[in-house]
């Protein structure tokens, strides 16, 4: 499976740091963290990354006739 | 051509492969600003990643996971052009959040600022891993892909971004959340008060 170095013995100490936390301690985060990134994803996309994609693929039909 | 995804004819119900990257962008861009840190830099990094992307169309394969796809690519691009520039920019983010560990019995609501700041205090990879497999909907197997690392590995980074948020945020022991912050506050004053008195 995984390397001796990194697997069990230091994956198993990390593995009980986090179990150590509270499920309430875990809730809070993931949802801090779920608010976190719906913020990111719900932020609107700038144009200029539609233009590129648009140019690309206009581009590309261009070509290929 | 043929094999191409990008100019494979698609049956109507079909997105297209520039649809497909419109629809991803949400997702990538907020895996780009989770990598740089900050926004600075992110959309560099996002137009990096469309290009590259658009140019290796034909090594995508249908059915298979865009998004861990591009995250690949976006990654790669990030450790080979960004991350030094970025890490400047996270120094200064990272002198904001040693200000954060206040001592308990005061503010016991942790806003969405906070948290930031904390998150941003991470370590890059642990960053990653937790907001892939805590967020962008990856499975481990697929953020252990994206990192080309082994799966213990990313387990190991989620937990230790789990228990750092905690340690940092000042809820990582019992009674240390909201309510409990603020009995212990009580607590406290009633006690001195008691001594005072």
């Amino acid at each position: 499976m995984t390397k001796p170095e990194e697997g069990p013995a230091k994956a198993d100490r990390h593995g009980d740091a986090a179990a150590q936390l509270e499920p309430r301690v875990q809730e809070k985060l993931g949802r801090m963290l779920q608010q976190h990134y719906d913020d990111l994803v719900a932020a609107p996309v700038p144009d200029q990354f539609l233009v590129l994609l648009a140019e690309l693929e206009a581009k590309e039909k261009s070509l290929g006739e | 051509m043929a094999n191409d995804a990008r100019s494979d004819a698609p049956p109507s119900s079909t997105p297209s492969f520039r649809q497909s990257l419109v629809a991803e962008l949400p997702g990538i861009r907020a895996y780009a600003i989770t990598l740089c840190g900050t926004q600075h830099g992110a959309d560099d990094l996002v137009q990096d990643t469309l290009l590259k992307a658009w140019g290796a169309a034909a090594s995508f394969r249908p059915g298979t996971n865009m998004r861990a796809w591009l995250f690949v690519i976006l990654r790669n691009t990030y450790f080979s052009l960004y991350r030094r520039r970025a890490r400047e920019v996270q120094d200064v983010d990272g002198a904001h959040a040693e200000r954060l560990s206040v001592p308990g019995g005061q503010e016991a609501t942790i806003d969405l600022s906070d948290f930031r700041r904390a998150l941003a205090q991470l370590p890059e990879e642990q960053r990653e891993a937790l907001i892939m497999v805590g967020a962008s909907g990856l499975s481990y197997e697929e953020a252990a892909a994206v990192c080309g690392t082994a799966l213990g590995t990313i387990k190991s980074r989620v937990n230790r971004a789990r228990a750092r948020l905690a340690d940092l945020l000042g809820i990582s022991g019992t009674g240390d959340l909201g309510g409990d912050r603020h009995t212990e506050a009580v607590i406290r004053q009633g006690g001195s008060t008691v001594a005072n008195s």
